[in-house]
């Protein structure tokens, strides 16, 4: 089969939500267009700027360090990791950000709950539960945003994909989180700080799909196992339902996520939301309560032991 | 021929004459719709013909970020 786009190579992937088969050289401009695209809409890297992304070591986040190296190489460019202490999981796929952080010589650290906060999360997975995933998600992204404000970055990147946002869309839609799905976009938050680091999404346009080809294409093989409490997240049910939607109606999710980007985004500046963001009053990083989320979960394992 | 799925064991699949991808692998119960096809390294599409001397690499979508 030829590419559909230039007609001569040999296609090599399927585009399904565009009814398309697309040959390497093709797909790579496809992509490589398509991300630096939504970088300028939303003006979500700029040159000089010192950036660290948040590496996971999966496809996504490498995908979104190759990419900031490449597109940005005269900006600083950071890779940072965390250790949540998940055995079997996490240290596996630490491996890779390793690995490819040398390849590509990205400066990187890695930053564990474990020297953090006291404790790994396999060690309160048995009293937690079903909470266990947004325990998790709080202290990850506590700690990357107080590491990279200590780094002195002015962006975080992540590498949440398309399928990623869209589920977050309708898992705040499912449960009538008006505030957290006006939180989610192109730069994640609502509220600007200085002790916030903005978290920008390059790849928020891109299925997952794509990722992948885009990175073994690129030379970046790093499959790793699911993680082992995502049997107990919510987003895992909502990830299926959308993923069965899709496949018998291909472009459902850009479609979702252009919906989003249309009304929400447009509307998000008409909402009032306190100019002045209140500091935790124990660690004094930036909370909307008096204490706290890490702060008070920290608290209550504390209380466990 | 060679069908490897990460974190499984390989399965040795004879293939008497040149067959699609998609074929092999619906006889096999592989959903393809959660996998990336790789033939002897090469990322190819599920129309692809492959022989007995070949190595099918299929690499999961979803795979955490």
């Amino acid at each position: 089969m030829k590419c559909e786009v230039c007609k001569k190579e040999k296609a090599i992937v399927k585009l399904y939500h565009l009814n398309k088969v697309i040959g390497k050289r093709c797909f790579l401009r496809y992509f490589e267009r398509k991300v630096l695209r939504e970088i300028r809409r939303w003006k979500l890297v700029k040159e000089g700027e010192k950036i660290v992304v948040a590496t996971s070591g999966g496809k996504d986040s490498l995908t979104a360090l190759f990419l900031m190296k490449k597109f940005f190489p005269k900006n600083e460019v950071i890779a940072i990791a965390i250790n949540e202490g998940i055995r079997g999981y996490r240290d596996e796929t630490l491996k890779n950000v390793r690995k490819y952080c040398d390849a590509w010589k990205i400066p990187y650290f890695i930053f564990s709950f474990e020297e953090e906060f006291g404790f790994g999360l396999d060690s309160i997975a048995r009293e937690k539960g079903s909470r266990i995933c947004s325990y998790c998600g709080v202290l990850r992204r506590y700690l990357i945003n107080k590491k990279a404000r200590e780094l002195k970055a002015k962006k975080v990147v992540v590498g949440h994909n398309l399928d990623d946002e869209v589920q977050s869309i309708l898992m705040n839609v499912f449960r009538n989180d008006l505030l957290n799905l006006l939180k989610l976009g192109p730069i994640a938050g609502i509220l600007k700080s200085t002790k916030f680091i903005p978290r920008v999404k390059p790849l928020r346009k891109m299925y997952e799909r794509e990722i992948m080809v885009y990175a073994l294409l690129n030379g970046i093989y790093a499959p790793h196992r699911a993680c082992p409490y995502v049997k107990f997240s919510y987003r895992d049910k909502v990830r299926n339902l959308l993923n069965e939607y899709e496949w018998e109606n291909p472009g459902t999710k850009i479609k979702i996520l252009k919906a989003f980007d249309d009304f929400f985004l447009k509307h998000k500046n008409k909402w009032k939301f306190p100019k002045h963001i209140p500091t935790c009053k124990f660690c004094g990083e930036p909370s909307s309560t008096e204490i706290c989320k890490a702060c008070r979960i920290i608290r209550e394992l504390d209380k466990l032991k | 021929m060679l069908v490897k799925r990460f974190g499984e064991r390989a399965l040795e699949v004879k293939v008497k004459k040149r067959r699609k991808i998609k074929k092999i692998l619906k006889q096999l119960g592989i959903d393809l719709k959660n996998y990336v096809i790789l033939k002897n390294g090469e990322v190819v599409l599920e129309e692809e013909y492959v022989s007995n001397n070949d190595e099918i690499e299929l690499i999961p979508v979803a795979s955490g970020g």
